[in-house]
């Protein structure tokens, strides 16, 4: 027979097996007595784990209770805040309407969560003038409990509720930064600043945000991430994002899902939470250090460094498993959200471009983008040929493509131009090679010089001038349609520079 | 208050992650104070509030599910009776227990301190203090032991003054 205090622990400490799981749900099931040692233990578990946290000076964040008269009586809520204005320890809450109000040291903690947490669920309509603040906030507070008490035990929340709060940011520390979206949807718009403990859920589109320390974070929906406290992390809830690190400051940059740390030693990475109970680390460039936070590794190394190029899955299932290869696809590809490189730069022949794909066809998006591969059998690459280090040929593949008809194709790159580029004294070159059987080429909307018959743009080169006024910082999308008018696939050969220029003597 | 240790603990059984179990416990505190006029003052209010627990950690793991190590949902309801059985003593408990955490050796606080305040597992805290997972596992079995032998102790103290 097992010991059950044992297999409790086990349990607690995420070290329990399969088999000792199932013994003591059965030894649990059978017996009540079990079950009350079971709650006891959690108890004892339980309150440790609340020693621990006040002792370091923390909060636990369920401690709202605490504030109140059991049974959970609202209107000490409300007192307590009413009462507690002049309190000496105490912190400030932001009211829409700009004032402040003072919540008893106790109970900071608690409420600034509180108050994140309603605003997370509450669409907050800006209350303009005329509400003093007390009346607001208790107007606010008893509609929400009115609100409440009419809906459904589901805690979906859909009307919007007069709550004229927003999140304590004065005190709630800024820990990263917003700084570009493109066709996002989010399921609670947050501010640009980001605070800590602030929950995103992007629903769709891309963005990007820096930490405090300067990491740069893609997000692609749908994704779900939490800003940690530190200034230089993130809770990776479920969905992907790739972690930027080009700074000093930025390396330690920490991404956590249910099952691993990655730490960043100053690199490019992409983390995959998307399916339950199972995490993937990709290393595009630089290392990272990847700690299992589960006893998924029995056996194994428990803090790995992945290099460049490697991959690595972590399941509860399975434990820890290398990835035969990268996959940038998965990430940066679909994410395509890259510094401006050329076409075809460092990969071989048949290899995908990470920072290309085919968005619509005939106009029409397509629901899945289409890769363009490095080619190295395409009929122009004796015209131009192909050099890894500067550019080279990307093309549906000619051997294996259904991609053959005419029509016009839509290629789309996204790139990051970082904050350091000056923007008044940047221009953007763009050198291109095409397919002969292309009739049309535009960029960005504009027409090129390019024609089928002069071939003139195989050894010339452009610059668009407008670039420099639409050029932004933090994302940015180049788009380029191609006009094929007969049944071959399409290919294309270019390099971008950005260039820049001095401005005009005197 | 006691239902609050009631409900903590009540999380922490079925979220085994602490991120994730001070969310849940978050929400709940929240619910229960906004819906608190729906409370039916002929409950027992732990029965209440728990129940709410008990709805927050089912949406949790709608959401979130991470752990392959759930318990069914007739188990949670067998665990749910046991908590309110057990709710009324949790306080006291929680007293005694931090009367016993200040009588740990050093190497039961260093343990503890890793375990709980880091948020390590056994296996981390092996590679820390230099010996294998197993004996961590053990040393915690033994700690949390003695630290409930100690409370007993301390309540049957309590209890005779």
């Amino acid at each position: 027979m097992q010991n059950i205090d044992a297999l409790i622990d086990a349990y607690i400490d995420h070290s329990i097996d399969d088999v000792q799981f199932e013994t003591l749900c059965e030894l649990l099931r059978e017996d009540d007595a079990n079950r009350q040692a079971f709650a006891r233990r959690l108890a004892t578990h339980s309150a440790i784990t609340e020693w621990c946290v006040e002792r370091s000076g923390g909060q636990l964040a369920g401690n709202l209770m605490d504030c109140t008269e059991e049974p959970g009586d609202v209107s000490a809520l409300l007192r307590l805040l009413k009462e507690s204005e002049d309190a000496a320890d105490s912190v400030a809450v932001t009211i829409h309407d700009g004032a402040d109000w003072k919540v008893p040291g106790p109970c900071k903690e608690q409420w600034r969560g509180a108050l994140s947490y309603l605003h997370e669920h509450y669409v907050t309509p800006r209350v303009i003038g005329g509400l003093a603040t007390a009346a607001g906030l208790l107007l606010g507070l008893v509609l929400a409990i009115l609100l409440f008490s009419l809906a459904d035990e589901n805690e979906h929340f859909v009307e919007q509720a007069p709550f004229n709060v927003e999140p304590d940011v004065t005190t709630s520390p800024i820990v990263a930064t917003l700084i570009a979206e493109r066709d996002a949807v989010w399921e609670s718009r947050p501010a640009k600043g980001l605070y800590a403990r602030q929950r995103l859920t992007l629903t769709q589109g891309f963005a990007e945000i820096k930490t405090a320390r300067g990491a740069i974070v893609n997000l692609m929906a749908p994704v779900t991430i939490e800003m940690l406290d530190c200034g230089n992390a993130l809770r990776l809830h479920d969905g992907k994002i790739v972690g930027i690190c080009e700074t000093e400051s930025s390396k330690g940059f920490m991404v956590r899902t249910a099952l691993i740390d990655v730490i960043d030693l100053g690199t490019r990475f992409g983390v995959d939470a998307s399916i339950a109970d199972l995490s993937q680390v990709h290393v595009f460039e630089g290392e990272v250090q990847v700690e299992p936070q589960r006893q998924v590794t029995d056996g194994q190394a428990k803090h790995l460094v992945l290099e460049a190029n490697q991959a690595i899955e972590i399941s509860t299932l399975h434990g820890v498993k290398l990835l035969e290869n990268i996959e940038p696809d998965r990430f940066v590809g679909i994410l395509g959200i890259n510094p401006l490189t050329s076409t075809g730069v460092g990969l071989d022949a048949g290899q995908a471009d990470p920072n290309w794909r085919i968005v619509a066809i005939e106009g029409e998006e397509l629901d899945t983008p289409l890769s363009l591969t490095v080619v190295d059998d395409f009929h122009h690459i004796s015209r131009v040929e192909n050099n890894p280090s500067s550019a080279q040929w990307i093309a549906f593949d000619t051997s294996t493509s259904e991609y053959r008809r005419s029509g016009k194709y839509t290629a789309q790159s996204t790139f990051i131009v970082p904050e350091t580029v000056d923007l008044d004294a940047v221009h953007l070159h763009i050198q291109y090679f095409v397919d002969d059987h292309l009739t049309g080429l535009r960029i960005n909307g504009r027409e090129t010089n390019w024609h089928p018959d002069s071939h003139s743009s195989r050894n010339g080169s452009l610059v668009l001038d407008p670039y420099p006024t639409v050029l932004s910082h933090g994302i940015n999308r180049i788009s380029i349609e191609l006009l094929n008018v007969i049944d071959t696939p399409v290919g294309f050969h270019m390099t971008f520079q950005l260039v820049h220029q001095d401005p005009p003597s005197r | 208050m006691k239902s609050r240790h009631m409900v903590a603990a009540f999380i922490r059984s079925l979220v085994r992650d602490e991120h994730y179990a001070e969310d849940v416990l978050q929400k709940v505190a929240i619910n229960a104070a906004t819906k608190f006029e729906q409370y039916d003052r002929d409950r027992e209010f732990a029965y209440w509030l728990i129940g709410i627990a008990k709805r927050q950690v089912a949406q949790h793991f709608r959401e979130f599910q991470r752990d392959r190590h759930t318990f069914d949902q007739t188990l949670v309801d067998q665990l749910v009776d046991a908590y309110a059985h057990v709710a009324d003593e949790l306080p006291e408990r929680e007293v005694a227990l931090k009367t016993c955490i200040g009588k740990l050796n050093e190497r039961g606080r260093e343990v503890i301190d890793l375990r709980y305040q880091q948020n390590l597992k056994p296996q981390q805290i092996a590679e820390r203090v230099g010996t294998s997972p197993t004996a961590i596992t053990s040393l915690l079995h033994r700690i949390r032991k003695s630290l409930e032998d100690c409370v007993g102790k301390q309540l049957a103290k309590m209890g005779g003054d």
